[in-house]
């Protein structure tokens, strides 16, 4: 309640410096009016070029003769290492070198620009330019720019191509069965990789461009159709007005455009693997690909995605619904188990088995803090030897694992420090969280405050944080979708708690898609075998007829 | 706006302010409480006072002890004081103890007999009153002084009350008669019709070696211990309130012994009140056995035995029954619950009846109808001594 209140003014702040800014960006494109266009004279323009550039030193600018007797002369100005050698060889060099016209229909220099386009240049995509500013920008994008001699026109040619991580098994989601693909860092192969999942003609891709110095180029993909029109509005409508310096990773894009910022649960979702964005694509959530990251965000999100992984839809439904259980379970254990220990240990030992007392009794005797500094210094640990592990290079990492769990954990019971219980709550609750990757931030944060409250006021405490979740959780929204959609009796319950088996979800998600709401007519169940196959069937057959 | 302010502003503060109310106020770490695991109350010199022992379960540190304390003598601490009543005497060791008492893992409360027979219903109102004295501790009668029960050093316990409590247990699946809760102790006490019972228990010490003994079940009535069921009795009265599980049945005949065991035992009780103001209890006990051993029955195959061991397994079931209601008609003490079942079939009747059930109970009439079934012989048809008879034929 506190926090919409600091909310709105954060927003009001947010507008008040915007209009400012709407301002600053007005002066700042009427510089560009002014700004010098291409000029006939060549040596003009390649100082004005450079100028534009900072004078940088890998703008590499190659001056050639070519035509009958060398009569035309031209540059060639790229950015090194942006663009593509055998492309620029044989797409712009080869073509302008063995150039030759008839001697009677020669054409002005002043044509020539038209000429490349159309007739010379070997390349798909060509563009004619007549400010200097294009040429700078598709010089930074990777392009190379064509200026000719006296010809007051540049050409822009699409020869981009540098060094990129291969498509690779993602890090992050790791499937037994399922694709292994995972996005790499490379905006076109990200959206080219959802494609290849969804060869339809409804699927949109949205070019927009965020930040003011990066530039950085963002897809916004949706099915037409089936993505709600209101959700794509609100997505295009936020990244639009987004006005930012830098967008280096899509976490950027994520915080600009979430519905909750100070909620510790995540409104927009992300993933690597092509097949899951694919697969919300399909439910008609919008997808925004980032350049530069393998992280593609997709909204809106429920509280329930983060306990659906890819792998529950390939493998068999059963299985795949008792994992789901467990998943939840996992949950739980990682955000109560600790405030649980805290609150039976410190406040209602009434509620301990007698014997289980006596052996939770026996391991706190002697141990110099209380339980809840012992669980609390235990998780802390914990999260430390996680942090560790992460940053560290692989090689280290596994080091401190074994420094930490072992030698550490053992150490500290073998010492009096801490009781073995409590060292076994920790562990169950480490490891539980790993269940719920996704959810493993909010889990971090509500653990702690669920063992203080636990620690204050016991099992009466634990009942009010768990309420004030329940209720935070039920007033989010992503995108004007309930965060806690998926639960509701309202909602499709086919892919839940439990999955169903794919031929039963008919319907896509309810609240999310719009449209062409059916995944397709009817209930069809697997196909049994033919009557003629089954010696009981065809029986049943000839009486049939 | 201001409004809406104010109101968002007590829903936050509310909760806030009820947590500084009740901060911590509960709060005690484990290593600060001692863990009752008994309590056992016994007469004192003076009448008016009680002998209080309190059994508290020792907690070992794991780490730094070294093996050698696993002796019993260091499992529990036994704590003895005199006292008017059960709350002075906690006080008092509350104050005297490095620790504070935590009485909500208490197993079982320990009368002395001489107490028992003395009068026990001004002596227990602190474990029906507190809400740390849990309703669901064991009431028992010590055979002798109860304290000397809670100091017993065992040799399949450590810790005296958890083996009462675990024994208890242990009955329980032979039948829910045999333990006896705080709860059906007071409840029974409370009535005044149906007489309490709890099991007796005694320490025996034989060859330096201590036991803690089942010695059948002290009958009360108003209150004050007036006889006792030996363990035969207690069977008679077991089977008598039906839900036995499994127990054994013993059979002596001229022939030999047959031991059968009870799969399932069910017994249906219907009252009638006569014309002459008799009440007649009619008992419909159903039993499923099993024939547990066979010793004897020469010459005899199991097959023609069977009509002759049902026969013999109903007489001993009736008998018994028959026997242990004897025994309470001449304490007088309606251990069984009768005067409750007059109560609901004749609830009109039973106004009259209440005042005068002390002299109505005596003459109550019983009928014990048992039926008996033996579904398998075990796995085996014919014992080594039946074949080897047969062999001589």
């Amino acid at each position: 309640m506190f926090l919409g209140f600091i909310i709105r003014k954060l927003r009001f702040l947010n507008n008040s410096r915007r209009s400012v800014c709407d301002n600053s960006t007005e002066n700042h494109n009427s510089v560009p009016k002014q700004e010098p266009k291409i000029k006939k004279q060549l040596s003009n323009n390649l100082d004005c070029l450079k100028e534009m550039l900072s004078g940088s030193s890998d703008l590499k600018i190659h001056p050639f003769r070519f035509g009958p007797d060398g009569k035309f002369t031209g540059t060639l100005a790229f950015i090194d290492g942006l663009v593509d050698n055998p492309t620029l060889t044989e797409a712009i060099l080869r073509p302008i070198m063995s150039w030759r016209p008839d001697g009677k229909t020669l054409p002005e220099a002043q044509e020539l620009a038209d000429v490349f386009a159309q007739v010379v240049l070997c390349a798909g995509d060509v563009k004619e330019a007549s400010l200097l500013s294009e040429l700078a920008s598709g010089c930074l994008a990777g392009d190379t720019a064509v200026l000719l001699d006296g010809c007051p026109a540049g050409l822009v040619v699409s020869t981009k191509g540098w060094d990129k991580r291969s498509v690779t098994e993602p890090q992050s989601e790791t499937v037994v069965r399922g694709p292994r693909e995972g996005f790499t860092e490379n905006l076109r192969t990200n959206t080219a990789l959802i494609r290849r999942k969804i060869k339809n003609g409804r699927l949109c891709v949205v070019n927009m461009t965020v930040g003011r110095k990066t530039r950085t180029d963002i897809c916004l993909m949706y099915l037409s159709g089936v993505a709600d029109p209101k959700v794509v509005e609100t997505v295009k409508y936020r990244i639009d007005h987004l006005d930012v310096d830098s967008i280096l990773d899509s976490g950027y894009i994520e915080e600009y455009i979430e519905d909750a910022p100070f909620s510790p649960f995540a409104t927009v979702g992300n993933s690597e693997k092509p097949d899951v964005v694919a697969g919300r694509l399909l439910e008609g959530r919008v997808a925004i690909v980032v350049d530069g990251t393998p992280f593609v965000l997709t909204a809106p999100m429920l509280f329930i995605e983060s306990f659906q992984t890819a792998e529950d839809y390939y493998t068999r439904p059963l299985y795949a619904s008792m994992m789901r259980i467990i998943r939840f379970f996992g949950y739980f254990i990682t955000v109560f188990v600790p405030a649980i220990y805290i609150a039976m240990t410190a406040f209602h030992q009434e509620l301990i088995p007698t014997t289980l007392l006596f052996t939770i009794a026996n391991a706190r005797e002697g141990t110099p803090f209380p339980v809840f500094l012992e669980t609390f210094i235990m998780i802390f640990t914990f999260e430390i030897l996680r942090e560790a592990g992460i940053r560290l290079p692989r090689p280290v990492g596994q080091a401190i694992s074994i420094v930490g769990a072992l030698i550490m954990g053992d150490a500290a019971i073998s010492a009096g420090l801490v009781g073995a219980p409590v060292v076994i709550a920790v562990a169950i609750t480490a490891v539980a969280g790993f269940l719920v990757p996704n959810q493993n931030d909010s889990a971090s944060l509500l653990r702690v405050i669920m063992m203080v409250l636990a620690a204050s006021v016991g099992f009466y405490g634990l009942s009010m944080g768990f309420l004030a979740v329940l209720l935070h959780l039920g007033s989010l929204t992503s995108f004007g979708v309930p965060y806690f959609d998926g639960f509701a009796w309202t909602s499709n319950l086919q892919d839940s708690v439990v999955r169903m088996p794919l031929w039963s979800m008919i319907r896509r998600p309810r609240d999310i898609a719009c449209g062409d709401i059916k995944r397709r007519h009817f209930f069809i169940p697997p196909m049994r075998p033919y009557a003629s196959q089954d010696e009981d069937d065809f029986e049943g057959g000839g009486e049939h007829e | 706006m201001n409004r809406r302010i104010r109101l968002v502003a007590s829903v936050i503060l509310l909760p806030v302010l009820i947590m500084l109310l009740s901060s911590c106020w509960d709060n005690h770490e484990l290593d600060t409480l001692f863990i009752v695991t008994g309590v056992a109350l016994d007469k004192a010199d003076d009448p008016e006072q009680l002998d209080i022992t309190l059994q508290i379960g020792k907690t070992k540190s794991n780490t730094s002890g070294s093996g050698e304390s696993n002796s019993q003598q260091d499992s529990t601490i036994l704590l003895k004081t005199t006292a008017y009543t059960m709350m002075e005497g906690l006080m008092e060791f509350n104050r005297d103890s490095s620790r504070t008492l935590l009485l909500q893992h208490n197993q079982v409360l320990l009368l002395g007999s001489a107490l028992a027979e003395q009068g026990i219903k001004d002596r227990i109102d602190l474990f029906l009153r507190d809400h740390e004295a849990r309703m669901e501790v064991l009431v028992m009668i010590a055979d002798g002084r109860a304290d000397k029960v809670l100091s017993a050093k065992l040799d399949q316990e450590k810790i005296s009350g958890m083996f009462l409590a675990r024994e208890m247990q242990d009955l329980y699946a032979v039948s829910p008669y045999y333990k006896i809760r705080m709860l059906d102790f007071a409840s029974r006490l409370r009535d005044g019709i149906t007489s309490p019972v709890a099991p007796i228990v005694a320490m025996e010490e034989t060859d330096n070696k201590q036991e803690i003994k089942f010695n059948g079940f002290a009958v009360f009535k108003d209150g004050k211990m007036i006889g006792r069921l030996n363990n035969d009795e207690v069977m008679g009265y077991i089977w008598a309130m039906g839900n036995v599980k499994k127990c054994g049945v013993v059979a002596d005949c001229d022939m030999g012994r047959a031991v059968f065991q009870i799969i399932n035992l069910d017994t249906e009780r219907d009252v009638t009140l006569r014309p002459d103001g008799v009440v007649r209890v009619t008992l419909s006990v159903n039993a499923t056995l099993n024939i547990g051993e066979l010793r004897g029955f020469k010459g005899k195959t199991s097959q023609d035995l069977m009509r002759y061991l049902i026969d013999l397994a109903q007489s001993e079931i009736r008998r018994k029954i028959t026997d242990t209601f004897e025994t309470t008609q001449t304490l007088n003490a309606d251990i069984y619950g009768i005067g409750t079942s007059v109560h609901r079939k004749y609830p009109k009747e039973w106004k009259e009846f209440k005042n005068r059930w002390n002299e109505l109970f005596p003459d109550t009439e019983l009928d014990v109808q048992v039926q008996v079934h033996l579904p398998t012989t075990g796995q085996i048809i014919k014992s080594m001594e039946m074949e080897e008879t047969r062999r001589e034929d």
